[in-house]
């Protein structure tokens, strides 16, 4: 009926409301998050997982008990212990304490995943606003291109990528990286093109403000809501790619502390010494886990109105 | 040209993508005059309103500013244009950058020095009867009627000769309304500003408008002076329009389906 | 309005958020054949009023006092089983948003018959109900082929009111029916609502913002501000000679065709 699809009137909410959250998301955030808590133990957990994970990860070098076991160090004297009070979590078949590399681990893959998720973001949603603000052929062009990259699997690229270069933790980031950031690049085209017919970026356009401005005043900071969210979905699915990539021998190499290349080390003694490829493996499913949780809890935190369903 | 009105819409057929909405539109708004484009859903005056608005390209007609058709203005003429005629929009979740501070918005039609900008937008906002310290809060912090004055405030900010209202009240209280229409008419008188209003209320017409187009269907089936139009429509569409509109105290308004038809 | 039982009986219902209260009603009853409107702005409570008569609060954060008798069940702390019997059977709800509440992979025939079939109602019974509901709002029987989409808005609330009519419920409940609807569209509806309290005796409880709209259909009208009943009557009484200042307010706010003196004069601080 205007300009503009019109919103259910204020004088009708079609549920009560508690009246300080009366605007979807509304409410300082240190109460946001206090609801959120209550309702969603299971993010509040994952979340508060994944601080002691980082934590762990960036204190690695003075908490891990053999921290040279971590990079180069080897004790074949001390190989396949189980795991005991000396080691907890056992040693591998060159002695290295599994505790220790699994911490160091964390490192890697948390930053496999930070570098992935970075390059992704910054490049998919630079490429993906313009597209969907600038809308006509520049967006088909920056779309078309983004559907070419989204039909390589990530394996397969990291193939090709890794018959070229040489087997690595960055080959293993570009390779991720090269095939993730089409879909940050799809996500903020189609929100900024949502974005883009909202009353407050016409009233913008008519007050004479530069289209360059209007994105990075305007449709940017309210595109990214659903980047956050996805960036959080993500990181559990990079970790779980890029430990496939290394178990797969593509990814990063002896003697990196490396979840996947753990697994795939211990994987033919898992029947008598279970410990070499079990506890990585857990990390890798903790650490996806709690990061999918996350991801969930962020979006019903920061934009209630996709929640779809569980408030 | 110092005698054209400021916006005129001249035969527009507006479209978007093959559906045409709005056929062979002539609309004109002259300095300080009001003009109500009357219609109710599908009637194509939120389209019109769009192209008067220049964000949105007739695919016949022509849109013109002062007599110059938009597309043939100059880049000073553009400035000028987009200066003179700035939109109010329907309240809503959407009419203010949630996450902009109400300050900041209001200065965006602002080309003043940074040092300058806090008191003009306190200023601005007194204007409209908002206390100053608002400047700070976010949308969702303010009632319904005080986004309405923020939305104002920054339209006046240009300095503008015209104002698109569209839709300003509906999604208002009743009571919140009135003041709401207080404010316009105040402003209307005090700058001489004229005002193109879109609307579906009658009412309102009545009490802010001098000239009332009336549409359906993307056609014009009337135009006139409001008043005349309202009291004594001779299109029938403008008079079911006016049968429709309940009166306190009235009876049930007339429709074909209450007479048993 | 005869001396019959209520239809719908409310007593000193109070709903409260944390500590504080969103909806206050010492009184009121709807009648056969009755319209009774519940008249506010935002945040007055009437929408919650009625979520009440639906028991549509329990398991919501809020608290609920009082009692709220529909059709000879209390309504307050009724079970979930117990108010979706009661919701259909006793009382119709009408939404704002018309198309909101409709299925849209459903066609609209397929949504009225499972609505009546949770009632008990199936085959021929059902088809000759709903033929007869769609008469009475005066739709044409082909409508139930179509999805939501395909219908205007109008017609899916016209719709919404013929299913309340083909479940029998002798009490609509209707909150802004036709706030999002225009309003040559709206004054069908609102004819509709009344050509049925007329023939068939149907109550309606009738929740809006719109005083002039209500004036028009209403025998009842109570008025709710902040949470609380201001102001009730039957509506000669609130229009033409209540004392009450926010009634007062509200009918001066009214746009009313042939007025142009402005309805107030301070705006210091907005609103």
């Amino acid at each position: 009926m205007s300009i503009h699809p019109s919103p259910v009137t204020e004088a009708a909410p079609a549920l009560p409301v508690p009246p300080a959250s009366r605007v979807p998301g509304a409410g300082s955030l240190a109460a946001r998050v206090g609801r959120l808590v209550g309702r969603d133990r299971l993010a509040a957990a994952s979340a508060v997982v994944l601080v002691v994970i980082v934590l762990l990860a960036a204190l690695a070098p003075w908490v891990a008990p053999f921290p040279g076991d971590g990079t180069t160090a080897t004790h074949p004297a001390d190989r396949l212990i189980a795991p005991g009070a000396a080691h907890w979590f056992g040693t591998d078949q060159v002695g290295r304490d599994v505790l220790s590399r699994v911490l160091y681990g964390a490192r890697t893959s948390l930053g496999i995943a930070a570098a992935v998720l970075a390059i992704s973001a910054v490049v998919g949603v630079t490429l993906g606003v313009v597209a969907g603000f600038a809308g006509g052929w520049l967006r088909d062009v920056i779309m078309r291109v983004t559907d070419v990259f989204l039909a390589f699997p990530a394996l397969l690229l990291s193939l090709a990528l890794a018959a070229i270069l040489r087997p690595s933790v960055e080959t293993t980031i570009i390779a991720i990286a090269a095939t993730w950031w089409p879909w940050y690049a799809r996500l903020s085209a189609s929100v900024a093109q949502s974005v883009r017919t909202r009353p407050y970026v016409d009233a913008a356009r008519c007050l004479g403000v530069h289209p360059a401005k209007i994105v990075l005043r305007h449709v940017l900071p309210n595109s990214l809501t659903p980047v956050l969210v996805q960036l959080s979905l993500d990181a559990g699915g990079v970790i779980l790619t890029a430990a496939s990539l290394s178990y797969l021998g593509l990814g990063a190499t002896e003697p990196t502390s490396e979840w996947g290349l753990m697994v795939q080390s211990g994987q033919s003694l898992f029947t008598t010494h279970w410990w070499v490829s079990a506890f990585p493996g857990l990390a890798i499913l903790v650490t996806a886990f709690c990061f999918n949780m996350l991801g969930e809890g962020l979006r019903d935190l920061l934009d209630p109105r996709a929640a779809g369903g569980r408030s | 040209m110092p005698d054209a009105p400021i916006i005129e819409l001249a035969g527009a057929d507006l479209a978007y993508g093959r559906r045409t909405v709005v056929h062979g539109l002539d609309l004109a708004v002259a300095e300080g005059a009001s003009v109500a484009l009357i219609g109710e859903s599908g009637s194509g005056k939120s389209t019109a309103a769009r192209a008067a608005l220049g964000l949105l390209r007739p695919v016949g007609g022509e849109v013109r500013y002062r007599g110059t058709a938009l597309d043939r203005l100059d880049a000073a003429g553009r400035r000028a244009y987009r200066a003179a005629v700035q939109p109010v929009f329907q309240d809503g979740p959407e009419t203010l950058d949630p996450r902009q501070r109400v300050g900041s918005a209001v200065a965006e039609g602002l080309s003043l020095p940074r040092a300058e900008r806090a008191a003009a937008v306190a200023g601005l906002l007194a204007d409209v009867g908002l206390d100053p310290a608002l400047a700070h809060r976010r949308p969702h912090e303010l009632s319904g009627g005080q986004r309405q004055r923020v939305g104002i405030a920054r339209a006046l900010a240009a300095e503008p000769r015209l104002l698109v209202l569209d839709e300003p009240t509906s999604a208002l209280d009743v009571t919140v309304q009135a003041r709401v229409l207080d404010l316009l008419e105040r402003l209307r008188a005090e700058r001489g500003l004229a005002m193109l209003l879109i609307t579906h209320n009658l009412a309102v017409v009545d009490r802010l408008c001098d000239d009332a187009v009336v549409l359906e269907a993307g056609r014009v089936v009337e135009r006139g002076p409001a008043r005349r139009v309202l009291e004594a429509p001779a299109h029938p569409y403008t008079a079911r329009l006016r049968a429709a509109v309940p009166e306190l105290g009235g009876p049930l308004p007339g429709t074909a389906l209450a007479r048993g038809a | 309005m005869t001396a019959a039982a209520p239809l719908v009986a409310v007593r000193d219902l109070v709903v409260r958020y944390g500590d504080r209260t969103v909806s206050a009603v010492p009184a009121l009853d709807v009648r056969p054949g009755q319209c009774v409107a519940v008249v506010g702005e935002s945040g007055s409570g009437k929408s919650t009023l009625l979520l009440a008569v639906l028991g549509l609060l329990n398991g919501s954060p809020a608290r609920v006092s009082g009692s709220v008798v529909v059709g000879g069940t209390e309504m307050v702390g009724a079970s979930e089983r117990t108010a979706r019997g009661v919701r259909g059977s006793a009382v119709a709800l009408v939404l704002q948003s018309p198309q909101g509440s409709l299925n849209p992979t459903m066609r609209l025939g397929r949504l009225v018959r499972h609505a009546l079939r949770r009632h008990g109602v199936r085959g021929a019974e059902a088809q000759r109900r709903v033929a007869a509901a769609l008469e009475a709002v005066r739709l044409p029987a082909d409508i139930v082929d179509r999805y939501p989409h395909e219908v205007s808005g109008g017609q899916a609330q016209r719709f919404a009111i013929a299913t309340a009519v083909a479940l029998g419920a002798p009490v609509i409940a209707a909150d802004e029916p036709t706030s999002a609807l225009d309003v040559t569209v709206q004054a069908e509806v609102m004819a509709v609502l009344d050509g049925l309290r007329r023939e068939q005796g149907t109550a309606v409880l009738l929740v809006s913002h719109d005083l002039a709209l209500v004036s028009t259909v209403a025998d009842h009208v109570v008025v709710m501000q902040d949470g609380a009943v201001v102001d009730a009557g039957d509506v000669d009484h609130v229009l033409h000679r209540s004392t009450v200042p926010y009634t007062r307010a509200l009918l001066d706010a009214v746009p009313r065709l042939g007025r142009t003196a402005p309805a107030t004069t301070e705006e210091a601080t907005g609103a």
